[in-house]
């Protein structure tokens, strides 16, 4: 099942193997695939569905910025 | 009654039992003419992108993904019937070219982060932006022809963006990949990893062809 297979495939380590596949799975699910326009029904209290799939995706990012960065200082 | 929308496909109606949906609803198939949606019944108008709502629909689509490769709708798609069975009727023609290019294949994805800054700032001009724009795209189609060399024969089509951020550069790829290559193909990615010490990797799939979606938004 998509909770616990390998979804996320981690090269990069330091991730949660369900943590990763919920980012990867927003980054794909949020903004691509067949629309049927106008017909998108989906409400976060009152905020823009593609102002949290930026936001979402802004955090994923931090969140590999920060292995990054430990990677880095650990070198 | 709504229906969610999962994905829709050229392949016959399956006697295998699917997973429960949306609001613990077990999916169902409405046919038009070649297509066949896998949808649910939904109650309300309110759809939040919560993580059991997210998991519920990539469930469905994926156990179509065992079977075949089904086009997979954006989450939240929540459609009177009527509404659906005119969309895949006028929609067919490229739903059906859709289906067949992405045929025997699954998604796979892969993040490329750079050490260096992307470029970012203000342009005093528009040819300054365009010439930064140009050299954007220069480095995707650079990155992505490097990750790329040695798999021919292993993806069929790529994708490439770019999200430009403070303090590292990410290329995103997406790769249609045959499935009989899946693991070349990982092996591949694997191997570049050993080889390119000066850029970070992050590897996900397999994936609805969700990067692959042509269709036409029609009302």
């Amino acid at each position: 099942m998509i909770t616990n297979d390998n979804k996320g495939d981690a090269i990069l380590s330091g991730f949660q193997d369900d943590e990763l596949s919920v980012f990867e799975m927003l980054d794909h699910i949020l903004a691509k695939g067949v629309v049927i326009s106008g017909e998108i029904t989906i409400s976060v209290a009152d905020i823009d569905l593609v102002y949290l799939g930026v936001n979402v995706l802004a955090g994923s990012i931090d969140t590999i910025q920060q292995i990054l960065q430990a990677r880095d200082a650990g070198k | 009654m709504s229906l969610y929308v999962y994905c829709v496909t050229d392949e016959p109606d399956s006697d295998t039992p699917l997973p429960p949906g949306l609001q613990e609803r077990m999916p169902r198939i409405v046919s038009e003419g070649l297509l066949n949606a896998a949808v649910s019944d939904f109650d309300g108008k309110d759809l939040t992108p919560a993580k059991e709502n997210i998991f519920a629909h990539e469930r469905v689509i994926e156990a179509f993904m065992d079977r075949s490769t089904p086009l997979p709708f954006r989450f939240g798609t929540v459609v009177a019937e009527a509404t659906l069975r005119e969309f895949l009727d006028k929609s067919a023609p490229v739903l059906l070219a859709d289906l067949e290019k992405v045929r025997g294949c699954v998604e796979m994805g892969v993040k490329v982060m750079f050490a260096a800054p992307a470029e970012t700032g203000a342009y005093r001009s528009g040819t300054e932006f365009l010439k930064a724009k140009r050299r954007l795209q220069d480095f995707q189609r650079e990155t992505a022809g490097w990750v790329e060399a040695g798999m021919e024969g292993l993806i069929r089509l790529t994708e490439v963006s770019f999200v430009p951020i403070s303090t590292k550069n990410i290329v995103t790829i997406a790769h249609l990949v045959l499935r009989d290559h899946l693991n070349e193909y990982k092996s591949h990615i694997e191997a570049l990893v050993l080889e390119r010490t000066d850029c970070a990797f992050l590897r996900s799939g397999p994936w609805p062809p969700y990067s692959f979606i042509t269709t036409p938004r029609l009302g």
